[in-house]
């Protein structure tokens, strides 16, 4: 399979079907943009170094779903009390695919979403102009089967936290497709946990594009958990579009996967708008783990804090590719942009590049970047009290961990990732075939 | 003989420091070495210890007899060495607490004992808090993170009462302690002391041992144990500095 190839087949996927004539037409202008840029290749400044290009590698089959996906029950964190919705081989799995929640909160599939309420996700999904869209965002609105859709009505507080999970089906060369959409109308606040996970040791891509419009004075939480196979690739792109006072904190945790691809697309559009993204990238053997992020300041007074690690084993590559751009008139911004990294292996590989552009001249920007191994000073003094190399290493790298596991403020999901981060760094959490989600608490002998 | 160095000749990066070190200690003894600055005392604790990026080119370390020489430093710690640094190590994001417990119980694992549980490891804690008069008041901090350095020094001590050595070999313990502190410092080493284990002091200065008070002093000059002597020998080199032993090394040779 070629790039070529893998352009050419998306036609034979393509298949309006029953949707409105509106929509329709927007994924056929979708794709036919998608074949104006073709295929992104390395040499692009937001692809340099990015595995992506392996994905079009594979000769792919539309979602199929001729074997049971996991059982959904298998994945939701009981003691977090969370609303679960379930997408497998790019689809809900529900009785009921649109719940009405409290307050006149809509929360379910995106499919289910244009069938009951086809003006507002037609003004969402026609919002963001197709012309701004990149290559697998193009291909993504072409192709979409399903998606997440929730809206929170103005000054509405979710009660409950929604688990999302999605599990890339288990058939092979899959291609799966998710769009998300959530809109916190003003004032409004909700704490979202995206879980994706794979169920098969087959090939597969799983590609999601997330809209997400944050109102003004709105406050949004998203977690991600992400654990797939070795041969699987998931390609998350968020867009967040944040009005004033609003805020917005995203928590993110590469546990496993081949390709794990995070994009994250801000857009600070009102006055005093602050945001924080989290992010732990653990990899190791063959897998590649990327973070892509751009946050644009558009007004004043807003401000910005990204925080990456990773820990990259054997022969893994992480990449870290941060911009901060401020525009001439978001004076008063503050922006920091930290990516700290520790590399265990002469064959594992980081890139990391963290890029400050500012055209405002009061503003409070600052970032900072480090690729370093363990502190053999440390590792010494440890081993001198008696303690293992192997366990010095895991304290350390452990330490290393805690404080992106620290700030997850939701306790029972604090511990449970504290437990799976543990876990993998002992090299015992395998991609979720296992359903480490619900594992029981073990005894540890140091973590 | 507990510790036993014998002839040993080490170095780093192609530069020779040891040059034929000789060491005899027995269980109950204090010993202190001491020497002008660089000639290999730091050296020496960390080759005992296990530090690793050094050249043995000749000699042994025997432990009760055992040679100390193939094992990592995790093993000569779980055997009983147990080294004071100079300058102790921050080791931000990992606590006190799990790492004291990690390596009493992986020492107590070596030993064919069965591990602390949390409740016994608190009790030993805080026994040894009192007996040695330094307050962990760290526990949940981070190893040495921010401490000052006599805070620092006070760790290594507390340290030490937690593992309960054979020999302890204590790198400029006393530097940078003001007065109060070297008396809780040296008062903490003096309640470690069995008959059964033995002390090792590296310092410069006499006023360390006055309240430790040793056994025997080595000066240790240019690689080699040039003269041993009594405690009296602490106060001659207080009085007359190096040259005179600097002097006599050369007229020798
Ligand atoms: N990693 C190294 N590479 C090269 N030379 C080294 C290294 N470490 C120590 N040395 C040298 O070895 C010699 C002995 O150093 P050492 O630290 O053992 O001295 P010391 O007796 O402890 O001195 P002080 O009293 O100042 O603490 C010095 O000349 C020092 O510069
Ligand atoms: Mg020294």
């Amino acid at each position: 399979m070629s790039a070529e190839k893998f352009l050419a087949s998306l036609e034979r996927w393509f298949q309006p079907g029953s949707e409105p004539p509106e929509m329709g037409a927007l994924r056929r202008a979708a794709l036919e943009r998608a074949h104006a840029l073709g295929v992104p290749t390395p040499k692009m400044e937001r692809w340099r170094q990015s595995g992506v290009a392996n994905v079009f590698e594979h000769n792919y089959n539309l979602p199929k779903r001729d074997r049971l996906p996991m059982s959904p029950g298998r994945c939701q964190l009981d003691a977090m009390a969370t609303t679960a919705m379930h997408f497998s081989a790019g689809k809900i799995e529900s009785a009921q695919p649109l719940q009405r929640l409290q307050d006149g909160v809509i929360a379910g599939s995106l499919r289910a979403a244009m069938k009951e309420e086809p003006e507002l996700v037609q003004r969402l999904l026609a919002e963001r102009g197709l012309d701004k869209m990149g290559f697998f965002n193009a291909v993504n609105m072409a192709l979409f089967t399903d998606g997440f859709f929730l809206h929170v009505p103005k000054n509405v507080v979710l009660a409950r936290p929604i688990q999302v999970i999605h599990v890339l089906g288990e058939y092979r060369d899959a291609l799966e497709n998710l769009r998300n959409f959530v809109v916190l109308e003003e004032g409004a606040e909700a704490t979202l946990l995206f879980c994706d996970h794979s169920s098969g040791r087959e090939y597969g891509f799983a590609s999601s594009v997330n809209q997400f419009q944050i109102g003004p004075g709105a406050g949004f939480k998203l977690y991600r958990v992400q654990n797939l196979s070795d041969e699987a690739a998931c390609f998350h792109q968020d867009f967040f579009t944040q009005q004033e006072n609003s805020r917005l904190f995203s928590h993110t945790i590469g546990f496993n996967g081949g390709l794990l691809r995070g994009e994250t697309h801000v857009d600070l559009q009102g006055k005093g708008a602050d945001c924080e993204f989290v992010g732990l990238s653990l990899s190791s053997r063959g897998q590649r783990m990327e973070n892509f992020v751009k946050v644009e300041h558009q007004v004043p007074h807003c401000t910005s804090r990204e925080v990456f690690k990773n820990i990259v084993d054997d022969y893994a590559r992480g990449l870290f590719n941060g911009h901060v751009l401020v525009h001439p008139d978001a004076q008063k911004t503050e922006a920091y942009q930290n990516n700290s990294n520790i590399v265990l292996t002469d064959k594992a590989k980081m890139s990391s590049r963290p890029f400050l552009e500012i055209y405002a001249d009061d503003v409070k920007c600052s970032h900072g970047s480090s690729v370093g191994q363990l502190d053999d000073e440390a590792l010494f003094y440890m081993r001198q009290r008696g303690i293992s190399e192997e366990n010095a290493r895991l304290l350390l790298l452990y330490a290393f961990a805690a404080d992106v596991i620290n700030q997850i403020d939701i306790e029972p999901l604090r511990r449970q990732l504290d437990d799976m981060v543990k876990k993998r760094l002992r090299g015992e959490l395998p991609s979720c075939e296992d359903c480490v989600l619900s594992c029981s608490q073990p005894e540890f002998e140091v973590l | 003989m507990l510790l036993e160095i014998k002839d040993l000749c080490a170095g780093i990066n192609g530069k020779e420091i040891l040059k034929g070190v000789n060491l005899q200690i027995n269980k109950g003894e204090v010993h202190a070495i001491m020497g002008p600055n660089g000639t290999g005392k730091s050296t020496l604790a960390s080759i005992i210890a296990g530090r690793p990026g050094y050249d043995i080119t000749r000699g042994d370390i025997l432990l009760n007899g055992k040679s100390l020489l193939g094992m990592p430093p995790e093993q000569r710690a779980q055997e009983g060495i147990f080294l004071g640094f100079q300058y102790p190590v921050e080791i931000p994001g990992v606590s006190m607490a799990s790492f004291l417990r990690a390596a009493i119980n992986e020492t107590r694992r070596y030993r064919g004992q069965l591990p602390l549980g949390a409740v016994a490891f608190a009790r030993q804690m805080k026994e040894k808090e009192e007996m040695v008069e330094i307050k962990a008041k760290m526990k949940n901090r981070s190893v040495n993170e921010g401490f000052s350095g006599g805070e620092k020094k006070k760790n290594e001590i507390f340290q030490l009462a937690m593992l309960e050595p054979k020999v302890a070999i204590l790198d400029e313990t006393d530097s940078g302690l003001d007065i109060d502190a070297l008396r809780i410092v040296a008062g903490g080493v003096n309640k470690c002391k069995t008959e059964e284990n033995a002390t090792v002091v590296i310092t410069h200065y006499q006023r360390l041992l006055e309240y430790i008070v040793p056994n025997y002093v080595h000066i240790l000059y240019g690689g080699r144990v040039v003269k041993t002597g009594g405690r009296e020998l602490s106060l001659e080199l207080e009085e007359k500095g190096y040259d005179w032993i600097k002097a006599q090394v050369e007229g020798e040779e």
